[in-house]
């Protein structure tokens, strides 16, 4: 029968069918069935899809938190300056930085609480407010979302009073009613109570959020400056328990801080003769 | 299809590596200006104790000197939960246990050093015991 014996066609309209199908699933299967397996960047053609204004997830900004700088950093009015050289002096003097109040296990403040550890941060939302869980102090900042004004004449706060709001697929955080015992970052930079924090968080893809961090402070800088941080989605970790424990911070210090710095501090008495 | 996906990892490889060849401090946390960052030591020596705490998971170890002298060393590593996303556990590795280790020495001469991710390197009894977080696609501080 010519109809068993014919040839088959490359391009017979079954098998067009069937390549178009596999195409298709091919093309999806990536997209939905398996949005933890393409952990790598979410990058062209292909890429997972994701909520730009669900920042659920842990997220890591890299070694020392990954806090940084953006451009230069204003220059500093007279008491500020003054304030940061009290705090750099042991930099001066080659040694390594042990002054910084985080080391005591003082509450960092905002944007320094960026700058602690290789550790992750971790957003809850819900509609009234989104809770920013920092795991390197085992601490939380609430982000009010529900349109409420900043308190007036309210205590100062070592995180500040946050309220955010949505720019387009951008979280923006105002923070205000700081108190001024916390730095910047552990460079030493220093804040006073009328510091204006602006936080933008930007969701670029599945994996990754860059943070912009507007430093508003016009009792100690001449002009507001820049910090960043470039975080990754971590799809496989859990939220640590990691508390600052005073002891443990002492012993860091008396055996590797002080030891390593030990050819460059002043002997605390005098050798006997 | 294989094109397109083949074309998407390289752009995503190429991507991944613009992001990560951004140069970062080391040692945020405290500076590492205390090390010698531009050499490596490398010694075989036994393990004392394994330090499971913040700031920094210590590890002591005993180590023969040029002088065939037992010299004592302290080794700062990684948070207890970077450590345990990089396959440790607080008993990786015991007193007793032998170690060959490649770390960074103090510039002081002080018998400390930092171990990190890319060329730190700590093998025991054979097996290596890595730094590198799962699932963290940065390479490393350097």
């Amino acid at each position: 029968m010519p109809h068993n014996n014919a040839p088959r066609l490359c391009f017979s309209r079954e098998r067009v069918i069937g390549l178009i199908t596999v195409l298709a699933i091919a093309l999806v299967i990536p997209v939905s069935a398996h949005p933890q397996a393409a952990a790598s960047p979410g990058v062209g053609k292909g890429a997972p899809t994701f909520s730009p204004r669900d920042l659920s997830g842990l997220w890591f900004g890299g070694v020392g938190g990954g806090l940084r700088v953006q451009g230069k950093i204003a220059p500093m009015l007279p008491e500020a300056q003054a304030r940061f050289d009290a705090n750099t002096a042991e930099l001066k003097s080659d040694r390594t930085i042990s002054a910084d109040p985080t080391f005591r296990c003082e509450p960092p403040g905002v944007p320094h609480i960026y700058g602690i550890g290789g550790y992750s941060i971790e957003f809850m939302q819900t509609p009234a407010r989104i809770i920013i869980f920092y795991e390197s102090i085992h601490t939380f900042r609430t982000v009010w979302m529900d349109g409420r004004k900043p308190p007036q004449d309210a205590d100062p706060l070592w995180m500040g009073f946050s309220v955010g709001r949505w720019d387009g697929n951008d979280l923006v955080v105002d923070t205000t009613g700081f108190n001024d015992k916390t730095w910047l970052n552990g460079a030493g930079y220093p804040h006073s109570e009328a510091l204006h924090l602006i936080e933008r968080f930007h969701r670029a893809d599945l994996n990754h959020m860059r943070l912009d961090i507007t430093i508003d402070d016009p009792k100690s800088y001449t002009e507001p400056w820049k910090m960043g941080v470039n975080f990754t989605l971590q799809p496989t970790w859990e939220f640590g328990e990691s508390f600052c424990i005073p002891t443990n911070q002492e012993n860091f210090k008396s055996e590797i801080i002080e030891e390593n710095d030990k050819d460059k501090l002043a002997p605390k008495t005098a050798p006997n003769k | 299809m294989h094109i397109g996906m083949k074309t998407a990892l390289l752009a995503s490889c190429a991507l991944t590596a613009l992001l990560t060849i951004t140069p970062k401090p080391a040692l945020a946390h405290h500076g590492a200006a205390a090390y010698d960052m531009s050499k490596s030591i490398t010694l075989d020596g036994t393990v004392t104790n394994l330090e499971w705490n913040n700031p920094h998971c210590l590890l002591h170890f005993d180590a023969k000197n040029d002088k065939g002298e037992v010299q004592h060393w302290t080794i700062e590593l990684y948070n207890p939960l970077w450590m345990t996303r990089a396959g440790w556990t607080r008993s990786s590795l015991k007193a007793g246990d032998p170690i060959t280790i490649t770390f960074h020495g103090t510039k002081s001469g002080a018998p400390n050093g930092y171990i990190r991710d890319g060329d730190g390197k700590l093998t025991s009894n054979g097996k290596e015991l890595g730094f590198h977080q799962a699932g963290d696609e940065r390479t490393t501080e350097r």
